[in-house]
């Protein structure tokens, strides 16, 4: 009787080592995976809004602005494209810009997501940074090759939400080549960031970040 | 007598392959002596550029400037040469080029652009094979000599890209990437006329790999030429949307692709799968010290 009580308790004890075992090591694996997942849920509510075929156009465009507005930080890579040139200007110039900016990414992504939204998508790896991650994802269209899509994603302030600073498809960055475009642009227009809004603004009325369907 | 012509014949077959030899030599050696004083030459303007970075400490900005290379303004210091053979090009672009490659587009069925395609990667192959073992990258260099074999043999001479069904697929290497695995700094930015975007190291790049392709000592000047100009309609009738689309984009066309030129090189260098921010040398695509930088005022 005592031999039995006491292999139960030996089972007990290896069942609930087990346990901890398993807790430990998933709590430890979903930490380091926690920015993954935010992207594989973020790609998922993506998939489920932009492959809605019975939304309109302005809908659509709508809901992808939202989803931008929530997960990506429009208004730090807003700061950081302009670099010197944010801190020489007026309030006023910077908030059109930032709007601007807005419509800008909207006007030239909402495409790409919408084409890249049914394709498959993996996350390979996360590799954590001093203060933020790289998600390394991999990208494959319908008829098209894998890509390395790098994702750039910090914690936000006083939350545990994760926000997207910067986007890496095959080692263009998105900011980075932003950057060099507008601040260069910035130089040749002595710095004016108004002049810059207005002809960003020309720019996306007449549709010029629209990406052509591809042929 | 048939034992001597065959003497005479080998005779004379060494004496063109010493004079190849001889030749290949000595170019080769001029051609490191350039290389030598190009990474000499590469690396000052770059320190020049660090120190003007780090003298305005003041300015966080410039710093970050200074440590992020992919950046605007830094690395081009004859700018106004260079926007200048930019917009010659651009031009040569609009009237000639992308019309001609259009042109090619629309009038050449697919299947034999892609074959026109397959036959001069296959005639680059010493080129990259020859790059693949100087980065002493083994596994590569035998997926480019498998790849000679396959297409030459069971896809007619290059015409049939067999090798990629296979699983074996086609890579790109020249010497400017070569040098960059070396260490080699990239040095200031250059657009050359008629070829674009490139800089320094790719420059000599460029002629190191004329010199280590065969071709270059084999073949007729005529053909050489005609190689080239074919690989460089065939390249533009692939990117025609993608390069419109760039330039409706970009506010500063010039800055945008020497930005993208410089990215696309180092991730070539790369070959896309090192972990960016760990490779040596190399910039990292997100900089860790961006954190530095305060927005604020």
């Amino acid at each position: 009787m005592k031999q039995i009580t006491g292999f139960i308790k030996n089972i007990a004890a290896l069942l609930a080592g087990a346990a901890f075992c398993l807790a430990v090591f998933n709590g430890a694996a979903n930490a380091d995976d926690a920015a993954g997942h935010f992207l594989k849920t973020l790609q998922k509510k993506a998939i489920s809004q932009l492959s809605n075929e019975d939304i309109s156009t302005e809908e659509r465009e709508k809901q992808f602005r939202a989803l931008l507005n929530k997960n990506f930080d429009i208004d730090g890579i807003a700061r950081f494209v302009i670099g010197k040139y944010w801190r020489k200007a007026e309030d006023s110039h910077r908030k059109e810009f930032t709007t601007i900016f807005e419509d800008v990414m909207v006007q030239r992504f909402l495409p790409t997501f919408s084409q890249y939204a049914d394709s498959e998508f993996k996350v390979t790896k996360v590799v954590p940074k001093k203060s933020f991650f790289i998600v390394f994802s991999k990208v494959k269209t319908e008829n098209g090759e894998p890509s390395q899509v790098l994702w750039r994603i910090e914690k936000k302030d006083n939350s545990s939400d994760y926000i997207i600073t910067d986007i890496a498809a095959e080692g263009i960055s998105l900011r980075s080549t932003y950057r060099s475009d507008y601040t260069s642009a910035l130089k040749s227009l002595g710095g004016n960031l108004s002049e810059l809004n207005s002809k960003l603004r020309e720019k996306v009325q007449s549709g010029d970040f629209a990406p052509k369907e591809s042929s | 007598m048939t034992v001597e012509t065959n003497d005479r014949r080998n005779v004379v077959g060494l004496g063109i392959l010493s004079e190849i030899n001889s030749r290949l030599i000595k170019r080769l050696v001029a051609f490191t002596a350039v290389a030598i004083f190009v990474t000499g030459c590469a690396s000052k303007p770059n320190s020049t550029l660090q120190d003007e970075a780090n003298a305005s400490t003041d300015d966080q900005w410039a710093q970050t400037e200074g440590s992020t290379a992919v950046d605007e303004g830094d690395n081009d210091p004859i700018e106004t040469v260079n926007r200048f053979i930019f917009a010659f090009n651009d031009a040569a672009d609009t009237i000639i080029f992308r019309p001609v490659a259009e042109g090619y587009r629309f009038l050449v069925p697919s299947p034999i652009r892609d074959s026109v395609r397959n036959f001069l990667r296959n005639t680059y192959t010493p080129v990259i094979l020859a790059n693949d073992l100087l980065q002493g990258d083994l596994e590569k260099a035998e997926n480019t000599f498998a790849r000679f074999l396959i297409n030459t043999i069971a896809g007619a001479g290059g015409l049939a890209d067999v090798a990629s069904q296979t699983g074996l697929e086609y890579h790109s290497e020249d010497f400017g990437q070569t040098m960059g695995t070396w260490g080699v700094p990239e040095g200031p930015y250059l657009v050359l006329p008629i070829l674009g975007p490139s800089n320094v190291r790719d420059s000599v790049g460029l002629v190191g790999d004329a010199l280590l392709d065969p071709l270059t000592y084999v073949a007729k000047t005529e053909v050489l030429i005609g190689r080239k100009v074919t690989d460089g309609i065939d390249k533009r009738s692939r990117n025609i949307e993608t390069v419109d689309e760039l330039k409706r984009d970009s506010v500063d066309f010039y800055a945008r692709v020497r930005s993208l030129y410089h990215q696309k090189r180092e991730n070539e260098i790369n070959d896309g799968t090192t972990e960016p921010t760990l490779a040596p040398g190399l910039t990292d695509i997100f900089p860790e010290d961006d954190d530095q930088v305060s927005y604020a005022e």
